[in-house]
């Protein structure tokens, strides 16, 4: 025979139970929000463009366009406007920091930045795969330049080259996504830096989606496992 | 024993246990468990929990979604670092759970929380008084609602909280130019009801101001009583000083009731024209509306403009003309047949007519159904208060209300009169309206002015008390029975005035004034008699007969008014055009004495009355008819009058059986009904038989069967008796005046109608103003007028041959002229 607070106690226990192991979860879940993974995706979902950091960088989004390929001179504070109301940017940097280096070729750490931008009318009428090569550094004048140095000079020129260019790929994504991705070196005051760039552009041509990273040729050659998995995380699935 | 078999359940309530057994060993009884919280339901355990988690599984899914490189277990740790206060109630919903877990197994705990923790605070909280808790809670709900606010705020513009406090104001100022294009377009919305409301509720009200009208007192002609008392609440209004100096109050409201036409309008335009204040005058329509809601707001706009008015020109009239249009709540909820209701209602109306005085006046044709009540004379013989009684007793069998000088009638049996004689059923104006009045005639007074009001509030000064508007309301009606009776308590209408049927001096007056305004050659004695004879002629129906005297006059091509044609109009106004229909001669013989009979009974009987007119013209249904008027205006009836009514009454039965051997035609019936009711109510009320006691009082206020009173007779025995009586005292008196009914009945074949001075001419011997009287006082006349009536009688009973002819009194003059002739009477040269 059972007794009667037998049915009780066992319910009790069980109720106990559960107590326990919901306690037990809530401290895990507590506990596994103490490692930080916001930093890891660099996403722009209403553009479509991801990009996954190793363990340790930062990013931060940058409000000012950079005008990188455009010509500040020539843009009216209209255009200026514009740029900012149709550009995305965001600041990534290997080093950790809450405030990135937003494209420092200098830098001890990689650092670059992702854009996405709505190309201006001109610029898309006119806009063909070979331009994305030259969007950061004119690639085939500096090409040339080192070239004629070469002649000039062929042993020091080739021991201290002006421009590298390491590797240069075509690139073709999903839904008509394409562009280059381009690694060369250059010699700049502060030493020999290296860049990484992959600009692609959609299947309608009217949204530049570019991955620019950068550092000093050195910390490229300790780092390049890095901006290479970076690069390749690089993700554009276009919304429009 | 098991501890755990303990009320508390676990082992920790062990303590508890021990003493319960020894209070147990003690021999006391045992207490009552120890209290702890009722165990919850398992899904009310668990419910918030998996909401809360089921909210950030969705926040971990929707980081995941569309994000091809994200995995799982960065979504979730993402989230739980940007969604922690999730993770926070989680851990505080399950810190609860045990919390509640704990208080359902162990009363110690249950108790601490419940008495120590939360009693104590709940003591301390109601420390406070009611007053300052309800401000703190105000107070805390305006911080929470703003915190909240400033935190979606700051959300939405990706600031901190702190930042975001101080670009609110910033924000708030570059958003002043939106916000003032939705104020804009709010006003512009809402301006557009505002405008059409506005519009709509104007009109309908136009305001006098002193001299506009030039309408005085003296106009006014036989009022003078209504007059004093008008011109005493004018005189008030004018000089409040002198009433409310005493300590009263100026009058607010007078009604002015009354049949149509006797110049209540006149009276409200002379009151605009004597005072000094301004007058509103409102339209009889002006609330009606087409929406809802307009007549309320009519209501309004009337009463901010007769304050607006009261304060410029210390005060104000406002006169309602017909206000009988402003409709009655009573009929709302009244709806048609709805006879649970009616006792109700004759209550109401009972307690209105008790209101208007002991002799409330109704027009019977408005509401009674009284069409068929024409019978063979059309009552027009009866005096005033015989009429008003069988037309009283009519009203309440057909289901109307009487207001005869018995007071109210009984309860309806047919509510649709009612409602006719109300606002078509559906009260005045649209729902609301009445009300609305009704509020703003005693409603609440509020402080004027916006200085007034909040200027001095916020400055802690008392507001002003509201100032006293000095607006007298008056009300003209000829349907009293038709207002609400909210509008008549004292304090809205203060004061009852009947317009009734103007004196004889007021209606010489207007006589007067009417006629002076045309041509005429009317003595005063005829202007005096006039006025004798119409003693319910009202300034309208004056004015209405003195012009359609001159349009007869015109008619005949002339400019001056006679009497004659004074005497016609007054025919054509009171009783209508003739149908052109002639009677067959036997049926005018007959119809002729009938009236005859009528006329010589009420000529040698009645009182304080003269025959107005007899005529045996077909009118409708009528035959003819005898027609009295009053010459004096008395107030109650004597039991001997009513007999002589009754023999009126009786007098063509009487006079047909005497004159066609003892045949009566069924024309008869009319005058029969009136007579048996006018004795049968007399009897039955004012002791007129052989009883004493008020039959209709048992009948009607105790549970008596009055037939108890003289169970011997039956009533209609004694009815038939009375009638028996009078029949043959009318009987006697025709018997008497059987020359000067076949004289009348002759004059009436020969002229069809004959005025009220005709039938005294002949009656007397004398010259009429038409008929020549002194022929019918000739000798020879008896005979001719017997052989005619023979030869009448003749024809009456089917015999061969026989021919009417009316014998001509000229040839009865040309006879007596040649049989004087010898006798040098000189009297023939005044009988042509």
């Amino acid at each position: 025979m059972v007794a009667p607070g037998a049915g009780r106690r066992r319910e009790t226990w069980s109720v106990v139970r559960v107590a326990v192991a919901g306690l037990v979860a809530g401290a895990l879940l507590l506990m596994s929000a103490c490692g930080s993974a916001s930093d890891k995706y660099v996403t722009n979902k209403a553009a479509g463009v991801y990009v996954r950091l190793p363990d340790g960088w930062s990013q931060a989004r940058v409000q000012e366009p950079l005008l990188i390929g455009l010509d500040a001179r020539q843009l009216s504070p209209e255009m200026y406007s514009l740029l900012r109301q149709i550009d995305w940017l965001t600041g990534i940097d290997a080093s950790g920091n809450e405030k990135p280096n937003v494209f420092n070729p200098a830098a001890e750490q990689p650092n670059g930045f992702v854009q996405v931008r709505q190309l201006l009318p001109e610029e898309a009428k006119s806009i063909s795969t070979n331009d994305l090569r030259d969007l950061v550094v004119p690639i085939d004048q500096s090409q040339a330049a080192q070239e004629e140095l070469v002649r000039k000079d062929p042993v020091s020129a080739r021991l201290q080259p002006a421009f590298l260019l390491i590797l240069e790929e075509s690139v073709k994504k999903g839904n008509g996504v394409h562009g280059v991705h381009l690694v060369y070196q250059l010699s700049t005051s502060t030493g020999l830096v290296t860049f990484d760039q992959t600009s692609l552009l959609d299947s309608q041509q009217t949204v530049l989606y570019q991955l620019v990273m950068t550092c000093t040729a050195l910390c490229y050659a300790q780092y390049g496992s890095s901006v290479t998995s970076v690069q390749h995380s690089f993700t554009v699935n276009p919304t429009t | 024993m098991d501890l755990s078999d303990l009320p508390g359940g676990l082992a920790g309530t062990a303590a508890e246990g021990a003493a319960e057994a020894a209070a147990a060993a003690n021999g006391l009884p045992p207490a009552d468990p120890p209290p702890v919280r009722k165990p919850a339901a398992i899904w009310d355990r668990i419910k918030f929990l998996l909401l809360f988690g089921a909210l950030f599984l969705f926040v971990v899914a929707a980081q995941v979604s569309g994000n091809p490189l994200m995995t799982w277990g960065d979504a979730f740790s993402i989230e739980a670092r940007s969604s922690w206060w999730l993770l926070a109630l989680i851990g505080v919903e399950m810190a609860r759970q045990v919390h509640m877990f704990i208080g359902e197994r162990s009363s110690p705990y249950y108790v601490f929380w419940t008495d120590r923790v939360f009693g104590r605070a709940e003591k301390r909280m109601l420390r406070l008084d009611d007053w300052n808790r309800f401000r703190a809670s105000r107070a805390a709900k305006w911080i929470i609602t703003l915190l909240v606010a400033l935190f979606i705020y700051a959300r939405v513009v990706h600031l901190s909280m702190f930042d975001a406090v101080v670009q609110v104001p910033s924000d708030l100022w570059s958003a002043i130019p939106l916000l003032l294009q939705v104020v804009l377009l709010l006003v512009i919305v809402v301006g557009q009801f505002v405008a059409i409301f506005w519009f709509m509720s104007k009109g309908g009200v136009e305001v006098y101001y002193p001299d506009d009208v030039k309408t005085r007192f003296t106009d006014v002609w036989g009022q003078d009583h209504v007059v004093s008392r008008v011109k005493e609440n004018v005189f008030y209004l004018e000089h409040p000083e002198e009433i409310e100096g005493k300590g009263g109050y100026v009058p607010g409201g007078i009604l002015l009731w009354g049949p149509p036409g006797t110049g209540k309008t006149l009276l409200a335009e002379a009151v605009a024209g004597e005072t000094g204040k301004p007058y509103v005058f409102i339209d009889p329509g002006a609330f009606q509306a087409m929406f809802m809601g307009v007549g309320i707001l009519k209501v309004k706009s009337l009463f901010r403009k007769l304050r607006k008015l009261a304060l410029r020109y210390g005060g104000v009239i406002a006169f309602f003309d017909e206000a009988d249009s402003l409709g009655n709540r009573g009929q709302l909820s009244q709806g048609f047949n709805r006879g649970s209701e009616r006792a109700a209602s004759s209550h109401r109306t009972a307690h209105l007519a008790s209101h208007l005085g002991a002799h409330g006046w109704r027009a019977p044709s408005y509401a009674d159904g009284l069409a068929d009540l024409t019978g063979c004379n059309g009552l027009h013989y009866l005096t005033d208060q015989a009429k008003a009684e069988v037309v009283g007793h009519r009203a309440s069998t057909a289901g109307g209300l009487g207001f005869g000088p018995d007071g109210p009638g009984r309860p309806s049996g047919r509510t649709v009169n009612r409602v006719v004689a109300g606002m078509g059923g559906m009260g005045g104006g649209d729902m609301g309206t009445l009300q609305a009045l009704l509020a703003e005639m005693s409603g609440l007074k509020k402080p004027r002015g916006f200085l007034n009001r909040v200027v001095r509030r916020a400055l802690g000064m008392k507001p002003k008390p509201p100032p006293k508007y000095r607006i007298l309301i008056m009300m003209a009606t000829n349907m009293p029975n038709s207002l609400d009776e909210a509008l008549l308590r004292p304090g809205r209408i203060d004061r009852q005035y009947e317009v009734g049927y103007p004196s004889k001096e007021g209606r010489i007056k207007t006589y007067e004034g009417y006629l002076a305004k045309v041509k005429h050659e009317l003595t005063d004695d005829q202007v005096e008699r006039l006025a004798t004879m119409s003693t319910e002629a009202t300034g309208a129906t004056i004015k209405d007969t003195v012009n359609e005297a001159l349009t007869q006059a015109i008619k005949d091509g002339r400019e001056v008014i006679t009497w004659a044609d004074i005497l016609r109009a007054r025919v054509i106004k009171e009783h209508g055009l003739p149908d052109d229909h002639e009677h067959i001669e036997r049926e005018r013989h007959s119809i002729a004495l009938h009236e005859a009979c009528h006329a010589v009974v009420a000529y040698r009987l009645q009182r304080g009355r003269v025959i107005d007119m007899a005529t045996i013209e077909r009118r409708g249904g009528v035959g003819g008819f005898v027609a009295s008027v009053n010459v004096e205006d008395s107030m109650f009836q004597w039991k001997s009058e009513v007999e002589i009514q009754v023999m009126v009454s009786l007098a063509s039965l009487v006079g047909e059986r005497m004159f066609f051997d003892g045949d009566n035609t069924v024309g008869v019936g009319g005058d029969l009904r009136s007579a048996t009711y006018l004795v049968s109510r007399s009897i039955s009320m004012a002791a007129m038989g052989d009883t004493i006691s008020s039959w209709l009082t048992l009948a009607n206020d105790l549970p008596i069967n009055p037939i108890a009173v003289d169970a011997d007779r039956p009533f209609g025995e004694q009815v038939e008796a009375k009638l028996q009586a009078l029949y043959r005292r009318t009987e006697d008196v025709l018997a008497a005046n059987r020359h000067e009914v076949l004289a009348l009945t002759h004059a009436l074949e020969t002229h069809k109608t004959i005025t009220g001075e005709d039938v005294e001419a002949i009656m007397e011997g004398r010259e009429g103003p038409t008929v020549d009287g002194r022929r019918y006082h000739e000798p020879e006349f008896l005979d001719i007028a017997e052989e005619y009536h023979h030869s009448a009688l003749r024809a009456h009973r089917g015999a061969n041959g026989s021919e009417l002819h009316l014998p001509e009194l000229d040839r009865v003059a040309a006879t007596a002229t040649d049989q004087t002739a010898s006798s040098s009477s000189s009297a023939v040269a005044e009988t042509d």
